[in-house]
C-alpha cells in the first residue's frame, strides 16, 4: 500500500509547485496513519508545513 | 506481494510441524492445496489470517462463536501443561522479505473447556541471501503498521478470501455496498484525499477565525451567521438524504426478498399445475385405456378362431383349389339334358347328331354330374374363404394397430406418473415456505412505492443542497472579499489564501479521480470479465458500471441493470473481476497487467460451471501475482486437474490427509501425479 496513485500523483503535479508539494505531503502522511491521535498529529504537521511556506515567502 | 511459506505447529487441525512453501514463479505461479471436507482446508486460510492480522476469526465465522486455534490433540497430550501453537507466514513484498510468527496458547480448564490466550508476535526481516536481518519487531502495533503497509487489514478480505462467500460482493446489500465503497476508497486512496480535504477545511477554519478578529464589520458577522445556518441546512438535509437513500435500499431489499419468496412460491404453484395437468391426462388416457381394451376384446372374439384355424384355412384352401383342377363347366345340367334330348346344342345351336363326338361329350359331362354339387360346395367353400381372409386381415391388422397404441398409452401414462412422482418430491422440499401470495405482492408493491416516495424525496433534497451550496459559495466568496480587503494580519491572508486554493483545487482533483477512477474500474472490469467468462455468456454483461455510490451496476445491451438476475457463479466471477480490475488499477505502477497481489481462495470451483472452472484456471494466472486454491474433492476432479496440467501454471501441490482425528497433515504431491486420484482413493 505505499506510493502514491499515478493517477493522483499526475493530478496534483499539474498544480502550483507550492500547492502541489504541499498536498503531497499531507497526501503521504494520510496514507500513513490509522489511528486518531496519529491523525491529529497530521494535522499539527500540515499546520506547520503552512507556516514554513509562509515564512519562506517572507 | 507474494506469501512464500506458511508453517504450522499445532494449529487447528494439524498437529505437530507443517509447511507449506507456495509456488511464487512468474510463470507457474499456482498453488493447489486438496484436501476433503473437514480435513483441514479452512485451517490453512484461517492460518493465514491469524499470522498476518491476527485474527481468529474469518469472514465466516459467527463473531460469537468460539473459535479454537490450539490442535485439540496437542492440548491433550501437554494437559495440564500449557499448550503452545504458532504460525509462521513469510512473505515478499517490493524486494523486503518479510518473517511473521504468532504465537497462540491453551490450557485445559474446568469440565473440559479450553482456554486460550493470544501469545507473543514476531516479526523479522531476511535479506536476499536468506540471512535473516538482526531487528526483531514485537510490538503488535508497530507490527500491524508494517503488515499494514503490505496489505492493508481493511481489504484483506478482498484477496484472501472463501470464495463462497465473494459473490456477495456483488449483492444489492447496505454492508457489502459500504465494504465496497471503502475498499474502493481505500485501494485507490481516495479516502486520503477525502481525509486531506477535512485537515484543510479545519486549518482554513481555524485561519478565519483570526481574520474574523481582525475585522469589526458588522456585514461580516452577518454574512458567517448566515454561512453557518445554510452550512447546518446542508447537513440536515444530506442527513436526509442518507435516510431516503438508506430506505430506497431497505426496500431494494424487501423488493429483492419477497420477490425470490413469490418467485419459489410461483414455482410450487407451476408444479402443482403440472402435477394437476399429469392427472387429468392420466385420467383421459386411461379412459382411452378403457375403450382400447374393449375394442381388443371385440376384435379378439370376432377374429379369433379364423386366428386359431388361420393356417389351417389357408392349407384347406389349397387343397379344395386341387381338387377344383382345371374344371371349367359352367353350364347347368338341365341345358346340358335337353341339348341331349332334342339333339341340338341349346347353347351354341350345333346339330349334335352330325358328330357322335359332341353326344360322347355331353354323355360325359351328364355322368360327371353326379360330382358336380361337390364342386358347387367346393366352389362356396373357397369363395368364402378367400372373402373371409381380406376382412379378418383388415382386423388382424386393426387389432394390431389398437394394441399398438394400447402399449403406448400405458407407457404415457408411466411416464406421466413418474413426472409426477419427481414434482411431488419438489413441491415437498418447499411444503413449509409461506404460500400467501397475495400478501406477499401487497408487500412488494408497498416497497415499491415507499421506493418511489423515496426517491422522489431524494431527488428534492438533491437539489435543495445544490441550491443550498450554491448560495454558500457566494456568502463564502463574499467573506473571502472581506477578509482579503479588510483583514490586516498579512500572515494569516496569506494563509488563508493559500488554503482557499488548494481547497479548491483539491475539490476538483477530488471530483475528476473520482470519476476518472470509477470509470476505469467498471472497464476494467468488464474486460476482465469477459475474459474470465465462459464464451457462451461473453455478451451477457455489456459493461459493468460503478456509479456515484459506489454501486457496482451490471448493464446488458439493452442498459438494463441485470446484477439481480445473473447466476451466483456468473456473479462470483463478477466479484473475481472487480477485485482484480481494483488491485490492478490501485498498485498501476508499471504496465504490467498482473496485480501486485495473491489471490487466495477457499473453495473456489464450488459454484462455477465446469466451462467457467476451466476459463478461470486457464486465464487467472495472467491476472495475479500468486495463486492460491483450496480445493475439495469436487472441485479438484480428473477435469479440472486435466485443465490445470494443460495451462503448464501448477508450480506446487499439497494434499491434505487425516491420520486420525486432530491429526491432519500436509503432503507435497509431485506435479506428475495425479492428486485428484489419490484424493478420490
Amino acid at each position: 500500500m505505499n506510493g502514491i496513485n499515478l493517477e493522483l500523483l499526475n493530478k496534483i503535479n499539474k498544480l502550483d509547485k507550492v500547492e502541489g508539494e504541499l498536498l503531497l505531503e499531507l497526501i503521504n502522511m494520510l496514507s500513513q496513519t490509522k489511528t486518531y491521535s496519529e491523525k491529529r498529529e497530521v494535522q499539527q504537521n500540515f499546520r506547520s508545513a503552512v507556516n514554513k511556506i509562509i515564512n519562506q515567502q517572507e | 506481494m507474494k506469501i512464500l511459506s506458511l508453517e504450522l505447529y499445532n494449529f487447528r487441525q494439524y498437529y505437530g510441524k507443517q509447511k507449506i512453501t507456495f509456488a511464487d514463479d512468474t510463470y507457474q505461479n499456482t498453488t493447489i492445496i486438496f484436501g476433503e471436507n473437514g480435513k483441514g482446508k479452512t485451517g490453512i486460510y484461517r492460518a493465514l489470517m491469524f499470522a498476518m492480522f491476527s485474527t481468529r476469526h474469518i469472514p465466516q465465522d459467527n463473531e460469537n462463536d468460539e473459535v479454537h486455534l490450539v490442535n485439540f490433540l496437542h492440548i491433550e497430550k501437554n494437559s495440564p501443561a500449557i499448550a503452545e501453537a504458532y504460525v509462521t507466514v513469510e512473505f515478499e513484498h517490493e524486494g523486503e522479505y518479510y518473517i511473521l510468527q504468532r504465537k497462540v496458547m491453551a490450557t485445559r480448564i474446568n469440565q473440559g473447556r479450553i482456554n486460550e490466550r493470544l501469545g507473543s508476535s514476531e516479526l523479522q526481516f531476511k535479506d536476499t541471501n536468506g540471512n535473516v536481518k538482526p531487528k526483531t519487531y514485537t510490538d503488535d502495533e508497530e507490527i500491524r503498521k508494517i503488515v499494514n503497509t503490505v496489505l492493508d487489514e481493511e481489504i484483506k478480505d478482498f484477496f484472501l478470501f472463501d470464495a463462497e462467500k465473494i459473490d456477495t460482493l456483488t449483492k444489492d446489500d447496505t454492508d457489502i455496498r459500504k465494504q465496497v465503497k471503502d475498499a474502493i476508497l481505500n485501494l485507490l486512496q481516495m479516502n486520503n484525499i477525502e481525509q486531506a480535504q477535512e485537515i484543510i477545511k479545519r486549518e482554513k477554519a481555524l485561519i478565519e477565525d483570526k481574520l474574523r478578529d481582525d475585522i469589526s464589520d458588522q456585514k461580516l458577522n452577518s454574512l458567517e451567521f448566515q454561512k453557518q445556518n445554510i452550512q447546518k441546512d446542508i447537513r440536515s438535509k444530506q442527513e436526509l438524504l442518507e435516510v431516503y437513500e438508506s430506505e430506497i435500499g431497505e426496500s431494494d431489499r424487501t423488493i429483492s426478498e419477497h420477490n425470490v419468496t413469490l418467485n419459489k412460491n410461483k414455482e410450487i404453484l407451476e408444479i402443482n399445475k403440472k402435477i394437476k395437468e399429469n392427472k387429468d391426462e392420466i385420467l383421459e388416457h386411461k379412459n382411452r385405456l378403457d375403450y382400447l381394451n374393449n375394442e381388443i376384446a371385440q376384435t379378439h372374439f370376432k377374429i379369433a378362431p379364423y386366428l386359431i384355424l388361420q393356417k389351417t384355412l389357408a392349407s384347406n384352401a389349397k387343397d379344395i383349389e386341387n381338387f377344383l383342377g382345371e374344371e371349367k363347366i359352367k353350364v347347368p345340367v338341365e341345358i346340358v339334358e335337353e341339348s341331349l334330348n332334342k339333339g341340338n346344342c341349346m347353347v351354341c345351336s350345333t346339330d349334335l347328331n352330325e358328330n357322335s363326338e359332341n353326344i360322347k361329350y355331353l354323355e360325359a359331362l351328364l355322368e360327371s354330374h353326379s360330382h358336380s354339387e361337390t364342386y358347387e360346395f367346393a366352389r362356396t367353400l373357397l369363395y368364402m374363404f378367400e372373402h373371409r381372409k381380406d376382412e379378418f386381415t383388415d382386423e388382424e391388422e386393426r387389432l394390431s394397430y389398437t394394441l399398438r397404441e394400447y402399449n403406448e398409452t400405458l407407457a404415457k401414462i408411466d411416464k406421466l406418473k413418474e413426472d409426477n412422482e419427481q414434482y411431488e418430491k419438489q413441491v415437498s422440499q418447499h411444503a413449509k415456505l409461506d404460500i400467501d401470495l397475495a400478501s406477499i405482492e401487497e408487500m412488494i408493491q408497498k416497497a415499491k412505492q415507499s421506493k418511489e416516495d423515496n426517491k422522489f424525496k431524494s431527488k428534492k433534497a438533491t437539489e435543495d443542497i445544490d441550491s443550498l451550496e450554491k448560495t454558500e459559495e457566494q456568502v463564502i466568496n463574499d467573506l473571502n472579499e472581506m477578509y482579503e480587503t479588510q483583514s490586516r494580519n498579512i500572515n494569516e491572508k496569506k494563509k488563508f489564501e493559500l488554503l482557499k486554493n488548494l481547497e479548491k483545487n483539491l475539490k476538483n482533483i477530488s471530483k475528476e479521480f473520482n470519476d476518472e477512477m470509477r470509470e476505469l474500474l467498471g472497464n476494467e472490469t468488464t474486460n476482465i470479465f469477459r475474459t474470465l467468462i465462459d464464451k457462451k455468456d461473453i455478451d451477457l454483461i455489456e459493461k459493468v458500471e460503478i456509479n456515484g455510490k459506489f454501486e457496482i451496476k451490471a448493464i446488458d445491451h439493452k442498459g438494463v441493470s441485470i446484477l439481480s438476475d445473473i447466476s451466483q457463479g456468473q456473479r462470483q466471477i463478477l466479484s473475481l473481476a472487480f477485485i482484480t480490475a481494483l488491485a490492478r488499477i490501485a498498485v498501476k505502477k508499471t504496465d504490467s497487467n498482473m496485480i501486485d497481489y495473491p489471490l487466495f481462495m477457499d473453495s473456489p470451483f464450488n459454484r462455477l460451471s465446469g466451462n467457467n472452472r476451466d476459463h478461470l484456471i486457464n486465464h487467472l494466472p495472467d491476472l495475479t501475482a500468486q495463486w492460491i486454491l483450496l480445493l475439495t474433492d469436487t472441485e479438484y476432479t480428473s477435469s479440472e486437474e486435466f485443465v490445470f496440467k494443460a495451462s503448464g501454471r501448477l508450480g506446487k501441490s499439497y494434499i491434505i490427509n487425516q491420520v486420525e482425528l486432530n491429526h491432519s497433515i500436509i503432503e507435497e504431491v509431485d506435479l506428475d501425479e495425479s492428486l485428484a486420484t489419490r484424493g478420490r482413493g
